[in-house]
Order: structure tokens, then C-alpha cells, then sequence
């Protein structure tokens, strides 16, 4: 509104311990709300399947092929392993050896991603027929998309770490591998929900 | 605490007593909607009644207390006339507080519940169909489907050939369950000088039991927004008659449904909501 | 981590990506134009034919999301993850400062600027423009129900009036608090420069514009027959105007969820040295308590909302019982979310009233403990209460009591909250100022909201009063006579400290008396209404309710007029001939009010590490020592 506003001191450095925290603080408060629309999802595919309406509830999905099924599995599994390695790395400080453990994070990620679509069009789903989607192909492309921002995280900490803008620092990593574990725990638990209760 | 002041608050204490008396007298003596047409009605009444009776008390003493207070403040506190020992909170008028609170809705929640459950209005989704068999004394239900669509209401007389006619006729003194259903979208089905509102949702039963006490031409309406011409999803014609006039009416809607009947094929009595299995 | 230095802004001209922030509102618009268009064409090729109606909704759902993306995207919302995705260097301390709005200037209220202060004035725009237009809305609702008949109005246009008028009141009412004064000064309140995330929170604000403009142009795509509350499978039946309910909506509902979560992380990690939790100012905390519900909440409505586009597009019939889904699955995510989001309203409106209290009372606030209590049970209760909403649905019988006893268990915790505000009011000589005359009105319309809501949470009462107008002029009294009474009695009181100007005494008191009658006019005859037997959101209605009706349409006139009187008055003394305002007219103590007018762009020159309660006007103690010379008060009675 006014013009002239008096100009007080930069925002200091002091602020760089508090924006860390945020970070953590603000990572946890987002899985939290992640955790509601889990709930949401699981609440609708429990919901529907106990009713059982008019006799109409659709499983949907297929089962694949028992090694396909596991990659589905243990792709995102390692990835964590991987990421929680890194942690432990990132907090040692050790510059060149994150370098060397984020790359194969990032390629594991990648590999999250195809196992994870090739199970949404494992599930009949099909952009081009469009019609007949159900509630787990709904839920498995909300974990999807959970997985890709993932994966740009893991993207954005990489390419900064590696061209030295911001060295990844203890907390980044953590948060990170926190939020892939919360994901890779919800992808488990639904995979088999969707496969058992059926 | 000065003589003024201890003035001031008998004067308080006497207009909230005057206000609450006058006003529990008031709505203790008036008619309270939705009034007597039936035993729900007047049940739903009653407790409005009470709730009324109970809360307003409570409301005139908080409008008073903020009244006297706001107002106060030109007669009662001089320089250090504050109790400084009470400016962060005092413990006595919080336990008071807590506890008077406390008691008034756990004493509205078990009257809530006791009168839920001597009223036995609604019992929601029903997994029996509707019976056939006729009521034979007033105490055993005349069974009434009301099936919602945008935007009227059917009734279907399973006990009478499943009969379906698009006016709500029901005697009088007899007990009714109306099983509200819809075939679109969710209504709600508002039969106001009865005191019933079911929500008539697809796939579902809802049931609902009443006793209309008087005779008279009553109005049903949509009470939940199902689209377009909401507005208009009323009718002025429902009626509560006595029993002998029900039999005639029904009588004369079954025989002007019999011509046609005789070239169509049987059909159910009763309209179900949620067939059990399609394909299953 | 780029070292944070001193530096002064070169003279240098701007470069190219200072250029193009500076035309940010431009260039979103372009790129909600362009990107409507590729997410139409998307959509409808996605479905495989455009031509039928799943496809054009495809088209339109694809197409405003994009577009909304695109607008974020013009505003340089995604300049700064796309360059971290790049690894590209952070930004500067000089490019931080530009963000921030650092020169100060008029336009840094039209483009992306991290400081909350101009995040909260910006707020106080967009608020003041949703409730203008909703209320124009109310206003035509008003003038067809003159008659029981339809008169101005078609079925199609007044539906969509009311879809329209309760969406916008509904996004008005989730920020009208919170976005305001909540940006403004929480950071300010426990001492810190700012927000947590101050991208993230100007992304809230910046998120309403697009969420407005989609929810309006509704009215081109044959607007949308649900109300705010998207019933299906009455959605599924909608025309194409469903899909800007179902994209604004779910753009507020991200805004609230992003705006709760950096509420919370800031209230966490940037209070200042020495602001311990039981220090915190109690609108504070209300703030803080509320962004849980906000964070928390709100995804079941992205969720809901998210199978409701699927079932839109590609006939998932979640909620279609045709094809096996069920309405009461849409009833309960809709209210999981739905109720907790009414506190969302009320809870901040509770902390701003506390706050404002003992500056008139000039008395400590009473029981500042039991405030808190108050807020965490209304808190905590909320997630409990949502089927209370169900009562008359047939939806499980057996949980009906469960649900009367915990929606009439809220009252407790919301009784806390009157005991407090009685025990400051209680022998205090307070002072009649401007807002303190809407705090009283804020008590004496919350308390009628909150005694007809007992008449609701009791199932038998409920029976009867349920989807009628009794309902409707209960939750009118809880967000119009308590929430928006409670953003008028805020925006007199705070007017001064953020934009430097007051508003006019005697009108606004004139003003205050107004609204206070003529809303309560409306609502009693409404109260009446309703409980004679009116359903909501009809066209048509009983010839008997007539006259009741007319008592409201009229009182609702005075009631629009006396509204636009305070926005006459806001413009024609802040912005028209700007009435230059005192120095903390309202001699308070807490630390918003000792820094300088205006605030500068960083707050504090030094975060003070020494705090107390705003509160002790025994001692006549300020908050805070800013280090600025504090005008004089009065004293503890002055």
C-alpha cells in the first residue's frame, strides 16, 4: 500500500538452523497429510468392497506374474535401502561417496516408476478405452504420482549436489528417504491389500 | 465489594431470573413445531420443547452476563476495585463452569438417546423386504414404499397388491413404515406435520415408523437438494384419512389399476432396493 | 549454501527474469489461456472421442487444471523447483530480497512477493472480492424468495445462484481469518521474519484467483445443480459446469492444506528465542490449531474429489449405485472433510476475538490456559463429530448416539471459550471502541449458533429441523454473525497497523449497528422459517412461509446495504482520502503494534528474546522489547 517502507537489515544468517528444521518439520507434517488420503482411499476401497452394491464390485486387477510381482515389490524397498545409506553417508559429510550413492538412488527411482506404471496398466486400466477405471487403479495412480515427486526430489537434490550448488546436506537426504519409506510402505501395504482383499 | 456493586449484581441476578422464568413459561405453554399430527411429531416436539427449556436459561444467563458486563463497567469498578487475584483465571468458576457444562450435555445425550430409542423412528437400511400380510390391528404396521425420483414421489402399497399411486393416503391411528428409497439420485423424503425425514438414497431402505394422530391434507416435499427442479418436488395432497375412507381409496386405486393389470405380466409387490446379487 | 551477505541493490538495469516477474500477472494469464487449451485438447483425445461428454469433461477438467498450473506457472511460481530440479544455482540474497518485495513500491501487491505482510494485505483483497461477490449472490436468492412461486429466476440460474453464493462463501470463509490477519502477523506475533516457506505461502494466496475465476465460469458451462457440498450422484449427473466446482474446490482445498502446513512448521521452528509455547498469543494459537484441521483435513476432499473426476471422465461409478458404488461413500468423505473445515472458519475467528478482548478490557485475558484447552478439545472433537451430518441418511443407525454425544461434547471445550471471554469481560471497565462492539455482537451471534446447534446434534429434534432453514440460518449465524463479524471487528481493529489509515468512528459504528440488527432480522426469520417447515435450497416454497420470507428478503436488503456501507467506508478512508491512523490507536501491548507503521520489510531489526503474554495490562507490560521507541500507554487503567 505505501511507498516508502523503512528497509530494516537483511534477513540475517541466523535463520539457516530454523530453515533446516523446517524442512524436517515440514516434510513430517506432509506425510501426515498424505496419511489422510491413504485413509480417504482406504476407506472408499474397504467401503465398497464390505457393500459390495448390487453385487457390482470390480477387483480389477490381475495378478501378474509371480517375478513381476516381486520387482513391483522390492524395486522401492531397495530404493529405500539405498536412500537410507545414503543418509548415513550425508551425515558423515562425505561429499564423493553421497556422489557415488546418489546415482544409483536416482536409477532406482527410475525403476520405481516403470514397475509402478507397468502395474497401473497391468490393472486394465487403458487410456484409450476409457471406461471402467475402479477404485484401485484410482489409489495405485495417486502412489504413482507420490512416486514421481519422489523422483524429482531425488532429481533436484542430485543435480544440485553434483553441480555443487547446494551440497546435499544430513537433513535433505533424511527427508527425502523419510518420504520414500512412508511411500514404499504404502505401496506394500496396498499391492497386497489390493491382491488379498479382493 | 461495595454496596453499589452488590446492588448492580442482585440487579443482574434479577433480570436473568425474570428473563429465564418468563421465557421457560413461554416455551413450556407454546405450541412447538412440528405440533401433534403425530405420535413422532409430538415426541419430536417434546424434545425440542425441553431442549428449548433447558438451553434457554443457560442462553439468557450467558446474553446477560455479557449485558451486565459490557454495561457494568459505567456503575460498578473503581481505582482498585480489580481483585488482581483474578485477572489470569480463577480455578472455582472454571470447575463450576466445566462441570455444570459437562453435566447439561451428558444429561442431553442420554435424554437424546433414550428418546432415539423409544421412538425407533428410523432403522435405516433394512435387510428384510417389506411384508405382505396385511395389518391386522393398529399396532401392526401398514408398510408404505416411498420411491423418490427427480422429481416426485411414488407410493407403493405392498400390502394391497402392491398397488403404486402418486398421492400419499394413510389412515389415521394406524402404525405406518414408510420404506423411502430412490431410483436417481439422493433425496430426502419430508413429511413435516409427521415429523418424518428419511433420506430416500439409491440402493437403500430406509425405514421409517409413525402414527399419524389427526386427519387433514398435508404437504411431503424434497428436503435434500436432488437437482434441477428440487423447488417443485412437493405436493400439497398427502392426507391422513380415517380407516374406513383408506379402504375405500384403496379399494377404488385397485380397481382402476385392475384393467390394466389383467393384460400385464405379474409383477413384485414390493420394490427392492438392493437386489441381492446381480451376477453374482 | 550461498553465503546470506549485506548487500545493497545494484543499479544495474533488471535482468530478463526480473522483467518477466514483474509482468507475472500478464504472463498468467497468457498461460492460463494457453494451458486451458492444451489440457482441453488432452482431455478430450485421452477419452478417444472428444465429442462425447465424458470427453469434453475430460477436456475441461484437464483444461482447468492446466490452466491453473499455467497461471502459477506465469506468475514464476515454478522458476525456483525447476532450477533446483536443474541443479542450478540458489538464488541470491539480492534475488530474495527483489522476491520479497524489498524496495517496497505498489506493484509488489501484483506479483509473486514472499512477504507475508503483503501476502496478508493481498488476502484482505482477495476475501473482501469473494465476499462481495457471494453476497451479491445472496442477494438475488433473496429477491426470488420474495414469492412461493418462481418469479426472476429460472430452476437452472437460481440452483446455480445457490451453488455459486456457497461455494464462494465457503472459500471466502475456509481464509477469511487466517489469510488476513493470520499471514499477517503470526510471523510477526512470535517473533520471526518470516514464514516458513514463504514461497509456498504466497502459492496459497495465489492459488484463489484461479479457484475464483473457474468456480465463476461455471455460468458458461451451464453452471452446476449440487451446492457446495457436490452430493452425488447428483455430480455425475451435472453438466459440464460440475467440473469448475470440482477443480476451484479442490484448488482451495490444496490452499488450505498448504497454508495449515506452513502455519504449522513456522509456529514450530521460527518463533523467536524466548517464545516458549505458553507465551504464544492466543490468536496464535488458533492459528496454529486450526492449520492441523486445514492440513489434515483437506486431503479427504482432494480425494473425494479426485474419484468424483473419475467417475466424471471415466465412468468409475464410485458413487453411482448403478454400477456399484454408493452416495454415503461420497456423504462421508464430503463431511469427514466438511465438518473439521467449519472450525477451520470458527477457530481463528475464536483466537482473533481473544486477542482483541483484553486490549479493551484492558485486563489480562481471563484464563489463558483454559482458552488453549478450549481450542485443542474443539480441535480435536471436530474429526469426531462429521455424521451428525448423516443423521437422517438411514446410514447406520447404531452409531447415531455416538455421533449426538460427541457433536454436544463439542460444546464443552466451545463453552471454555465463552468462559473465558466472560471472565475478561467480568468487572472489566471496558472501552466501547469500534471493534469491541463487534466482539459483542461476535458473542451474542455465535452463542445463537451454538445453542440451535444443540437442537441439531439431538437426533429426535434433528428429525425435523434437518435440510431445512433452520439449519441453514445456524451455520449463517456461525460464519456470517461470528466469522464475518469477526473479519469486520479484526479489519477496523487492524487497519491502522497495516495499512496506516483508519477507518471513519462514527460510520463505522452507525455501520456496526446496521449489520448487527439487520443480520439477526434475516436470521431469526429464517430460524423461524426453518423450523416451520422450509427445505434448503428451494425455488418454491408453502404459501404460509410467505411472510417470513418477505421479513427476510427485506432485512437481507439492509443487511447487503449495511455490508456495502463497510466496504464503502473501508475504500473511500483507506484508499480514496486515506485518514492517516495513531500509533497503536487502541494502546495495546502486544509487539505488532510497537513496531513502526509501516512494518518494515523484515520485522524486526533484532529479534527480541524477551517475552510475555500480550496480555498484562496490570502491568502495562509490551510483549516484547522491539527496540523501536513504543508510543506511551496509558498505564494499566488509563
Amino acid at each position: 500500500m505505501t511507498e516508502a517502507v523503512p528497509t530494516s537489515v537483511r534477513a540475517p544468517g541466523d535463520e539457516n538452523l530454523p530453515r533446516v528444521r523446517s524442512l524436517i518439520v515440514g516434510s513430517r507434517m506432509m506425510l501426515a497429510a498424505n496419511t489422510t488420503l491413504q485413509l480417504t482411499f482406504l476407506f472408499a476401497y474397504l467401503y465398497l468392497r464390505a457393500n459390495n452394491f448390487g453385487g457390482m464390485w470390480r477387483p480389477g486387477v490381475g495378478t501378474p506374474a509371480p517375478g513381476i510381482t516381486l520387482m513391483i515389490l522390492l524395486v522401492p524397498v531397495v530404493t529405500t535401502l539405498v536412500l537410507g545409506a545414503a543418509v548415513g553417508v550425508a551425515g558423515r559429510g562425505d561429499r564423493r561417496a553421497l556422489t557415488r550413492i546418489l546415482g544409483p538412488a536416482l536409477l532406482l527411482g527410475a525403476a520405481t516408476i516403470a514397475v509402478r506404471v507397468y502395474q497401473l496398466y497391468h490393472t486394465g486400466y487403458d487410456l484409450a478405452a476409457g471406461t471402467y477405471v475402479d477404485i484401485a487403479v484410482i489409489w495405485l495412480a495417486v502412489i504413482l504420482a507420490e512416486f514421481v515427486l519422489g523422483a524429482l526430489w531425488m532429481v533436484s537434490i542430485y543435480n544440485s549436489h553434483v553441480r555443487q550448488t547446494v551440497v546435499a546436506s544430513h537433513s535433505h537426504v533424511r527427508a527425502l528417504f523419510e518420504y520414500w519409506l512412508y511411500a514404499t510402505v504404502v505401496a506394500v501395504v496396498v499391492s497386497g491389500l489390493i491382491q488379498f482383499v479382493t | 465489594m461495595t454496596e453499589r456493586r452488590r446492588r448492580y449484581i442482585r440487579m443482574y441476578a434479577l433480570v436473568w431470573f425474570v428473563l429465564a422464568v418468563a421465557g421457560d413459561i413461554g416455551l413450556a405453554l407454546g405450541p412447538t413445531p412440528p405440533f401433534q399430527a403425530s405420535d413422532l411429531a409430538s415426541s419430536q416436539s417434546t424434545v425440542i420443547k425441553i431442549l428449548a427449556v433447558i438451553a434457554w436459561p443457560v442462553f439468557s444467563a450467558v446474553v446477560a452476563t455479557i449485558a451486565f458486563t459490557l454495561f457494568g463497567n459505567r456503575v460498578a469498578p473503581h481505582e482498585g476495585d480489580i481483585d488482581p487475584g483474578k485477572l489470569r483465571g480463577d480455578s472455582r468458576p472454571q470447575i463450576a463452569w466445566i462441570s455444570a457444562s459437562i453435566v447439561i450435555v451428558l444429561s442431553l445425550a442420554v435424554y437424546g438417546t433414550v428418546a432415539l430409542a423409544s421412538d425407533q423412528p428410523g432403522a435405516g437400511i433394512s435387510t428384510t423386504s417389506a411384508s405382505l400380510r396385511q395389518p391386522a390391528s393398529p399396532s401392526d404396521p401398514l408398510e408404505v414404499q416411498v420411491i423418490a425420483q427427480q422429481w416426485w414421489f411414488t407410493y407403493r402399497y405392498p400390502t394391497y397388491g402392491g398397488v403404486e399411486t402418486p398421492q400419499l393416503v394413510i389412515p389415521v391411528g394406524q402404525k405406518i413404515q414408510f420404506h423411502v428409497t430412490s431410483l436417481d439420485v439422493v433425496h430426502s423424503f419430508w413429511f413435516y406435520a409427521l415429523g418424518v425425514k428419511a433420506d430416500a438414497v439409491p440402493l437403500n431402505d430406509n425405514v421409517f415408523t409413525v402414527t399419524p394422530t389427526q386427519t387433514g391434507t398435508y404437504r411431503v416435499q424434497c428436503s435434500e437438494l436432488c437437482g434441477l427442479w428440487h423447488g417443485n418436488m412437493n405436493a400439497d395432497d398427502a392426507m391422513v384419512v380415517s380407516s374406513s375412507d383408506f379402504a375405500a381409496w384403496i379399494q377404488q386405486q385397485q380397481a382402476m389399476d385392475a384393467p390394466i393389470l389383467k393384460y400385464l405380466p405379474a409383477y413384485s409387490h414390493t420394490y427392492e432396493p438392493n437386489p441381492p446379487a446381480y451376477g453374482t | 549454501m550461498a553465503a546470506v551477505a549485506v548487500a545493497t541493490r545494484g543499479t544495474a538495469p533488471p535482468s530478463l527474469s526480473r522483467r518477466l516477474h514483474e509482468w507475472g500477472l500478464a504472463l498468467a494469464v497468457v498461460g492460463a489461456a494457453i494451458g486451458f487449451f492444451v489440457g482441453y485438447a488432452l482431455g478430450s483425445l485421452a477419452i478417444g472421442d472428444g465429442d462425447n461428454s465424458l470427453g469434453s469433461n475430460a477436456g475441461i477438467l484437464l483444461g482447468y487444471s492446466l490452466s491453473a498450473v499455467g497461471f502459477l506457472a506465469g506468475m514464476g511460481f515454478f522458476n525456483y523447483p525447476i532450477a533446483r530440479l536443474l541443479g542450478r544455482p540458489v538464488p541470491t540474497a539480492d534475488d530474495e530480497a527483489y522476491l520479497h518485495g524489498e524496495g517496497g513500491g505498489l506493484a509488489r501487491y501484483f506479483r509473486l512477493t514472499t512477504d507475508h505482510k503483503v501476502i496478508g494485505m493481498q488476502y484482505v483483497v482477495a476475501i473482501l472480492a469473494f465476499l462481495f461477490v457471494g453476497g451479491l449472490g445472496a442477494m438475488f436468492i433473496r429477491t426470488e424468495l420474495l414469492t412461493p412461486t418462481p418469479t426472476t429466476a429460472t430452476a437452472e440460474s437460481y440452483l446455480t445462484l445457490v451453488g455459486l453464493h456457497s461455494t464462494l462463501m465457503i472459500f471466502m470463509a475456509s481464509a477469511a481469518i487466517i489469510g488476513p490477519f493470520g499471514n499477517y502477523f503470526v510471523p510477526i506475533m512470535i517473533g520471526a521474519r518470516n514464514m516458513a516457506f514463504p514461497r509456498l505461502e504466497a502459492l496459497t494466496f495465489w492459488l484463489l484467483p484461479p479457484a475464483g475465476l473457474i468456480l465463476l465460469s461455471t455460468v458458461f458451462l451451464g453452471g452446476f445443480t449440487t451446492g457446495w457440498t457436490g452430493y452425488a450422484p447428483l455430480a455425475d449427473q451435472n453438466v459440464l459446469g460440475m467440473d469448475s466446482y470440482l477443480i476451484a474446490f479442490s484448488l482451495i482445498g490444496l490452499s488450505i492444506m498448504l497454508s495449515g502446513l506452513n502455519m504449522i512448521v513456522t509456529v514450530i521452528t521460527l518463533r523467536a528465542p524466548g517464545m516458549r509455547f505458553t507465551r504464544l498469543p492466543i490468536f496464535v494459537w488458533g492459528v496454529f490449531l486450526t492449520s492441523f484441521l486445514g492440513l489434515l483435513a483437506a486431503p479427504a476432499l482432494l480425494g473425494a474429489i479426485a474419484m468424483e473426476t473419475f467417475d466424471r471422465t471415466y465412468l468409475a461409478t464410485l458413487f453411482v449405485p448403478a454400477g456399484g458404488g454408493s452416495p454415503y461413500l461420497w456423504e462421508n468423505l464430503f463431511w469427514f472433510f466438511g465438518h473439521p473445515e467449519v472450525y477451520i472458519f470458527i477457530l481463528p475467528a475464536f483466537g482473533l476475538i481473544m486477542e482483541m478482548l483484553p486490549v479493551f478490557t484492558r485486563r489480562p485475558l481471563w484464563g489463558y490456559r483454559v482458552a488453549i484447552g478450549g481450542l485443542v478439545g474443539v480441535t480435536v472433537l471436530s474429526f469426531m463429530v462429521w455424521q451428525h451430518h448423516l443423521f437422517v441418511s438411514g446410514l447406520a443407525p447404531a452409531l447415531r448416539p455416538f455421533y449426538m454425544f460427541s457433536t454436544e461434547a463439542i460444546s464443552v471445550p466451545t463453552g471454555l471459550i465463552y468462559l473465558v471471554a466472560l471472565g475478561s469481560l467480568w468487572r472489566a471497565r471496558t472501552r466501547f471502541s469500534t471493534p469491541m462492539l463487534f466482539i459483542g455482537a461476535f458473542l451474542f451471534n455465535f452463542l445463537i449458533g451454538g445453542f440451535t446447534g444443540v437442537f441439531l446434534s439431538d437426533v429426535p429434534s434433528d428429525f425435523t429441523l434437518h435440510g431445512g432453514y433452520f439449519v441453514q440460518a445456524h451455520f449463517h449465524y456461525t460464519i456470517m454473525g461470528a466469522e464475518v463479524f469477526a473479519l469486520m471487528a479484526g479489519l477496523v481493529y487492524y487497519l491502522p497497523k497495516m495499512t496506516g489509515r483508519t477507518m471513519d468512528t462514527r460510520l463505522t459504528r452507525f455501520q456496526f449497528w446496521a449489520v448487527f440488527l439487520s443480520f439477526n432480522g434475516t436470521f431469526l426469520s429464517l430460524l423461524s422459517v426453518g423450523i416451520l417447515g422450509m427445505p434448503r435450497r428451494v425455488i418454491s416454497y408453502a404459501q404460509y412461509l410467505q411472510p417470513l420470507n418477505v421479513s427476510a428478503t427485506v432485512f437481507a436488503y439492509l443487511l447487503g446495504g449495511s455490508m456495502l456501507l463497510f466496504l464503502g467506508i473501508l475504500i473511500w478512508n483507506v484508499v480514496i482520502r486515506p485518514v492517516p491512523a495513531k500509533e497503536n490507536p487502541w494502546e495495546s501491548l502486544g509487539v505488532e503494534w510497537h513496531l513502526p507503521t509501516p512494518t518494515p520489510v523484515y520485522n524486526f531489526d533484532t529479534v527480541p528474546t524477551k517475552w510475555s503474554l500480550p496480555y498484562e495490562y496490570d502491568t502495562g507490560r509490551v510483549a516484547a522489547d522491539v527496540g523501536h521507541p513504543a508510543p506511551a500507554l496509558g498505564g494499566a487503567t488509563p
